[in-house]
């Protein structure tokens, strides 16, 4: 169990992290949520004891990372969301570094990079110098070296980011099965489809607050502001704005990008659809496009963290 | 101490894969040696570097400026690792502190070693040596190489900006190699530059390397000058050790 109370870092005169308080238990997925800058790294340097933090306490299994951080830290690893590799050496020697500084045993070493490799298909590439790969590539070698570790707890910070379809699929398989195994996982993502198929539990940070927690279900069942409609117009979308903003079953409108398509947070949506279709008829305007949904992670997101799209 | 053998692993991996660098580096110094040296020992007086040549005065320092410059580079080593984000990387490891500190400063002076070993076979031509003075030389070499690992670590650390961090490095160069007796005797030097030159640790590395690397049936150890650089590398590697776990606290944020 990992234990984060009142945890605070302030550098000079900002405030990264405030007052952060969390539990994240054994053996679950736990998705890491917030836009930039809300202090989701510095959250996870401070549990890697990169970063002191100025107050509050983290705690990996009852071990507190401020008296004990080697302790701490060799029941942890995290794969950056910039990859941490020496350019100089080839991908396979990068991961028998990891490999070595994690204590490793020798002959499982060997057989688990070559094992991840092939997962990966980056096998072929092992004698490839680190610096040399592409984006891409230097993020499946920096979750390899998760992968070759299984640490009882396993940080990704962003890990599917450069990520082509099939790598992001082999790289998410392989994280559930870190789950399976008994890792405890926390997920630092700015991907909403991500966090909803990995994440057991998760944070959503704001400015570096805990702006609400839970599973992804609760998350969005607790919306406040019912279905969505998104919706393509034609014509002026403030005098859109102007009349949709009338109709009293309307909680919210987000104007989203192309700058004609809006995103109305509605009670009923499919009672309401017509009025809303109705309304914007009657003051000139076209409806190209309606689609009506469920409420979705992103929206939780937007909600929570006040973000426009 | 695995974690120092890990890291220590590292530095000499890389250090291979640079092999063109130290053949540049000792055509270097055997080309300062064979022209610069040998043509200004003609105007040197006899008698002014002690009982050697000025040749053989200028070969043996240019092993201390070679270990010098191989060893002080690991800070900018350091200095890279901070920038791209692999410090954090190595500090996240199950590796403590001091073991990633001292793992850096035996790889530093590894790298210096192995830059330096080449140019003893020139040392070897110009002034009588045996195998035990060579190993007594690398010792004490190894030793000074230690502390300057800790300088260039601490200097690294004390500035995040590359352009004032190669400024840095250049002015601490510059001072400790010319003002010591590394390439020229303290008798050819003004008043005022001696007292620096006595103040100076490169100066006591390069008077005890010439004292136990030429054979001389009557030597004696130097004890003064070995103790001084023993005090040097202890002080020096102290001070980046406790800069090193200090410095990093203040990392960047998201």
């Amino acid at each position: 169990m990992i234990e984060f109370d009142k945890l605070t870092k302030v550098f000079r005169n900002v405030v990264a992290v405030s007052e952060l308080s969390l539990n994240v238990d054994d053996a679950e997925v736990f998705g890491l949520l917030g836009p930039n800058g809300a202090g989701k790294t510095t959250t996870l340097m401070m549990l890697c004891s990169i970063l002191k933090p100025s107050s509050g306490t983290i705690r990996v299994d009852h071990i507190d990372v401020r008296t004990e951080p080697d302790k701490v830290r060799s029941r942890l690893g995290i794969a950056f969301q910039e990859p941490a590799l020496d350019s100089r050496l080839t991908v396979e020697r990068n991961l028998e570094f990891h490999a070595d500084a994690c204590r490793l045993p020798r002959d499982q070493k060997k057989q688990r990079i070559k094992e991840v490799l092939t997962y990966l298909e980056m096998w072929d590439s092992r004698t490839q110098k680190a610096g040399k790969l592409s984006g891409g590539m230097k993020k499946k070698v920096e979750d390899a070296k998760l992968f070759i570790q299984e640490p009882p707890v396993a940080i990704f910070d962003e890990p599917t980011a450069y990520l082509d379809v099939t790598s992001r699929l082999k790289v998410w398989k392989r994280i559930e099965s870190l789950k399976e195994q008994g890792s405890t996982v926390i997920l630092a993502t700015n991907m909403m489809d991500e966090a909803e198929r990995l994440s057991d539990r998760l944070a959503i940070l704001s400015k570096g607050k805990l702006a609400v927690e839970g599973t992804p279900a609760t998350l969005k069942d607790a919306l406040p502001r019912g279905d969505v409609i998104e919706i393509l117009i034609g014509g002026d979308v403030q005098t859109a704005l102007d009349h949709l903003n009338k109709i009293p079953e309307v909680k919210e409108i987000i104007p989203l990008k192309p700058p004609n398509k809006l995103r109305i947070y509605i009670s009923y949506a499919e009672t309401n659809l017509p009025v809303i279709i109705e309304t914007l008829v009657r003051h000139g305007l076209r409806v190209d496009n309606v689609v009506v949904k469920e409420p979705s992670l992103d929206d939780v997101f937007l909600h929570y963290t006040g973000e426009t799209l | 101490m695995d974690g120092v053998r890990v890291v220590l692993e590292r530095d000499v991996r890389t250090f291979f894969m640079n092999f063109y660098a130290i053949g540049f580096r000792n055509i270097v110094v055997v080309l300062d040696t064979v022209i610069f040296a040998f043509i200004l020992s003609a105007a040197v007086r006899p008698g002014a570097v002690g009982n050697m040549t000025y040749l053989q005065f200028f070969a043996l320092g240019s092993l201390v400026v070679s270990i010098f410059w191989a060893s002080y580079n690991i800070g900018r080593d350091v200095y890279w690792d901070r920038e791209s984000g692999f410090l954090n990387y190595l500090m996240s490891l199950p590796i403590s502190r001091t073991e990633i500190i001292v793992g850096r400063s035996f790889g530093g002076s590894f790298r210096a070693i192995m830059t330096a070993l080449p140019l003893y076979v020139l040392a070897a031509i110009l002034v009588p040596t045996t195998a035990l003075n060579i190993l007594e030389s690398l010792a004490v070499l190894f030793v000074f190489a230690l502390g300057l690992c800790g300088l260039g670590i601490t200097a690294a650390l004390s500035v995040r900006d590359e352009t004032r961090a190669r400024l840095l490095n250049t002015f601490i160069s510059l001072v400790l190699i010319r003002s010591s007796t590394a390439l020229y005797p303290i008798v050819a030097m003004p008043v005022w530059l001696q007292v620096g030159t006595r103040l100076n640790p490169v100066t006591y590395a390069s008077d005890s390397i010439r004292s136990v690397t030429v054979y001389s049936p009557q030597a004696v150890i130097p004890g003064f000058d070995i103790s001084i650089v023993l005090i040097f590398a202890g002080v020096a590697s102290v001070l980046g050790s406790w800069l090193f776990s200090r410095m990093i606290e203040g990392g960047p944020a998201e």
